[in-house]
Parts: C-alpha cells; sequence; structure tokens
C-alpha cells in the first residue's frame, strides 16, 4: 500500500507524456478492440513509466521495515530482523544478500537507460 | 443530392449540457468526393467528424454509409481512416509498422509479404519509402503526418475523416501537404471528410465547403460559389477578407454611410453578394 503513491505517480507522468488518448482512438479506427488498444498500445507507449515504477516498488518494499513490523506481518525484513534473534550469522548473510541484490539491479538500472540514450544519439 | 450520394449524415444532434455541438446536421457526401467543414472553433465540425468515425456518440441523427446504417457501429468495424490533428503515431513503432498496423488487425489472412508490398507503396504515394525504418519521434511534424495519412488509407477506407491535420504545422509545410493530400485524394478517389477552420485550406482543396455555425450547416457550395454568393451575412464574413458595411441595396445603386453608389450591374437578390464584390 505504502508504494501505491509512487507508483501512480511513476505511470501518470508516463501518461502524461503522450497523447494516449489520440493513441488509442487512432488504434480504434484502424480496427483494434478494447484489449488490443490496452496491450498493444498503451502498455508498450508507457513501457518505461512501468519498468520505474516497478523499481521504485522494489527499494521501497526491501527497505520497509517498520510498519510491517508494528502491524505484525511477516515480511522479508520482519524476518530477518527475527531470525537475528536467533542466529545473527544467517541474518548477516541474508542482509547481505538482499543489499547484493538491490545492488545489482541499481546496475541494471542505468544500463537501460544508457542503451535508450545511445538510440537517441543514433537518431540524431 | 443524386444517387452517387455515398456518405449521409442526417439530422445529427449532440449536447455537452446546454452546449449544442450539433444542432439538426445533414450533410450528403458523393462518392469520391473531397468536402470540407469550415467554421469557428466550437461550431461542432470536429464532432460531427467524430460522430462519422464512431468516437461521439449522438444523441439523435442517422449515418448512413454506402447504403447501410453505420449510426451503432462500433468504430473499429467502421472501416473509416482518420488522420489526427497532431501526434497520433503509435511511438514505439517505425513508420512502417505504424502503416501495417491497420492491415495487422484487418486481415488475419493476408501474408506478410503481402502487407510488406501494400505499406511500401503508400509509403512510396507520400513519398517516405526512405523513412520505412524511421521511428516517429525522428521525423519531423509534417512526416509524422504523412505517415498518419499512408496509416489511415493503407486499410482502403471507405471515407478518410481528416481532423485538422494541418494545423500543428508550419505555414510552408502546411501549403505543401495540402496539395499532397489532395493530389493523394484524387489519385486514389476515396471520399473524404476534411475539417479546418482554416478557409484556404478549405476553399484551396475541397470539391464542396460547407460552412458550420452552432451545429448546423450554414451553407455548402463549391468554393467559388461559397466565395461569389455567400447566403448568410455570417458565412460572408467568414469567408474572405472582407469588411462588412451595411447599406440599403435598389436596383443599379446602393446607399452606404449615407452616400449613394452606383454599382457596375444590376443588383437583384441572387446576386446581391456578388454585386457588392463589384464595388471593390
Amino acid at each position: 500500500m505504502l508504494i501505491l503513491p509512487y507508483t501512480y505517480r511513476s505511470l501518470s507522468a508516463a501518461l502524461d507524456a503522450v497523447d494516449i488518448h489520440t493513441l488509442a482512438e487512432a488504434a480504434t479506427t484502424l480496427g483494434a478492440g478494447i484489449s488490443r488498444v490496452i496491450f498493444g498500445i498503451i502498455m508498450p507507449t508507457i513501457k518505461t513509466g512501468i519498468i520505474n515504477g516497478s523499481f521504485i516498488a522494489i527499494a521501497l518494499v526491501l527497505g520497509e521495515f517498520t510498519i510491517s513490523n508494528i502491524l505484525n506481518f511477516k515480511t522479508f525484513q520482519v524476518v530477518i530482523a527475527q531470525i537475528g534473534r536467533t542466529d545473527g550469522q544467517v541474518a548477516v548473510a541474508v542482509s547481505v544478500a538482499s543489499l547484493l541484490f538491490v545492488l545489482v539491479l541499481l546496475l541494471l538500472i542505468p544500463n537501460k537507460k544508457r542503451q535508450g540514450a545511445v538510440l537517441d544519439v543514433d537518431v540524431a | 443530392m443524386s444517387s452517387s450520394t455515398y456518405v449521409q449524415l442526417v439530422d445529427l444532434a449532440k449536447y455537452f449540457g446546454k452546449v449544442k455541438a450539433l444542432d439538426g446536421l445533414s450533410l450528403d457526401i458523393a462518392q469520391g468526393e473531397l468536402v470540407a467543414l469550415l467554421g469557428p472553433s466550437g461550431c461542432g465540425k470536429t464532432t460531427a467528424l467524430r460522430a462519422l468515425a464512431g468516437l461521439q456518440e449522438l444523441d439523435r441523427g442517422q449515418l448512413m454509409v454506402d447504403g447501410k446504417d453505420v449510426t451503432f457501429q462500433s468504430a473499429s468495424k467502421r472501416g473509416m481512416g482518420m488522420v489526427f490533428q497532431a501526434y497520433s503515431l503509435f511511438p514505439h513503432m517505425t513508420a512502417r509498422e505504424n502503416v501495417e498496423y491497420g492491415l495487422k488487425l484487418r486481415t488475419h489472412k493476408i501474408s506478410s509479404q503481402k502487407r510488406k508490398e501494400r505499406s511500401a507503396e503508400l509509403l512510396e504515394l507520400v513519398a517516405l519509402s526512405t523513412h520505412a525504418n524511421h521511428y516517429p519521434y525522428q521525423l519531423s511534424g509534417g512526416q509524422q503526418q504523412r505517415i498518419a495519412l499512408a496509416r489511415a488509407l493503407a486499410i482502403s477506407p471507405k471515407v478518410l475523416l481528416l481532423d485538422e491535420p494541418l494545423s500543428a504545422l508550419d505555414a510552408k509545410v502546411r501549403t505543401q501537404l495540402r496539395e499532397e493530400i489532395r493530389r493523394i485524394q484524387m489519385e486514389l478517389g476515396t471520399t473524404t471528410l476534411f475539417v479546418t477552420h482554416d478557409q484556404e485550406e478549405a476553399l484551396s482543396i475541397a470539391d464542396r465547403v460547407g460552412v458550420m455555425r452552432n451545429g448546423q450547416l450554414e451553407q455548402i457550395a463549391a468554393p467559388s460559389e461559397l466565395y461569389d454568393r455567400p447566403k448568410t451575412s455570417f458565412v460572408a464574413e467568414f469567408v474572405g477578407l472582407t469588411n462588412p458595411i451595411s447599406g440599403k441595396v435598389s436596383g443599379g445603386s446602393i446607399e452606404v454611410l449615407g452616400s449613394v453608389v452606383k454599382t457596375l450591374r444590376w443588383i437583384n437578390k441572387s446576386n446581391l453578394w456578388q454585386g457588392l464584390r463589384w464595388l471593390n
């Protein structure tokens, strides 16, 4: 729930960047049904927005501890903390693993962006 | 209109609250004809076009295309080719993919080879064969609109609908593209409805021009007739560069601003407006 505003913002920005209404109408006049308009036109158009939103979501989820703990949800972080009480080594290992995972994500994102940038340069 | 009537708009009405976007609009378009709807913003011309495309529901009226009632047919099944004001190309597809999109949806049995031929043919028609693999953001505004035109024509539409396709372009490209639209339209013989607020555009390429006001057709006629013989003062003021001066006409003279001026020819009701132009 906490991440909804972030993903919403990211998606809404992506939708605002293009005239999605006109695109949908253009596809309709060309014979596309509603599902084709959504999956064939709208989704690919705002793909970057969806990916960005997902990354933000993942980052936030991995960092979220306080509220889950208070509300007694057993999320990843809460479990790590619980394990930490009995077996410190495992907890540290899992924490490091999750850090590495985020690091990998971090390396992936700029790569994606850079590919896009190179494409832009080709254009000009 | 005679038996050659291909598209028929009958008594269309659409109200947005108190605003009358369409208020009993009737219009016949012959096969292969290019009709332009001209009018100030908010006169309902775009609403009429969107209604014909199936993108706008109507409160009243009937739409006939090729003898069939399409009033309640969904937009995706109507087979209309539409070109929008701007930025309507699918950004994640190349120019060629954009042109092929309608073909892909429409005729599943058509081979990809045939589809390629057709899209190549259309790209040729709009003189953009060299840009087939470009993405929309790599194209200029005029090129984008030409691709949009090719995309609309690819499906061999029953009617081509142009919704101010030139208004987002700069002046030079506008005139050039307008001639090109007319050339292509004549070449293919596609029945076309063209909506614009630019009278020069309408008068220069249309077979007939309809002037709209408050959701109704004020007058529809060939450009020269519309220009020379406007039926109402609204049309007269909207078309051409005129300064309206009220006067009193009596036969061979006209009383304007307190002085009597002789006209070149005898003026009666039928040639009134023409007669007034003779004053110049």
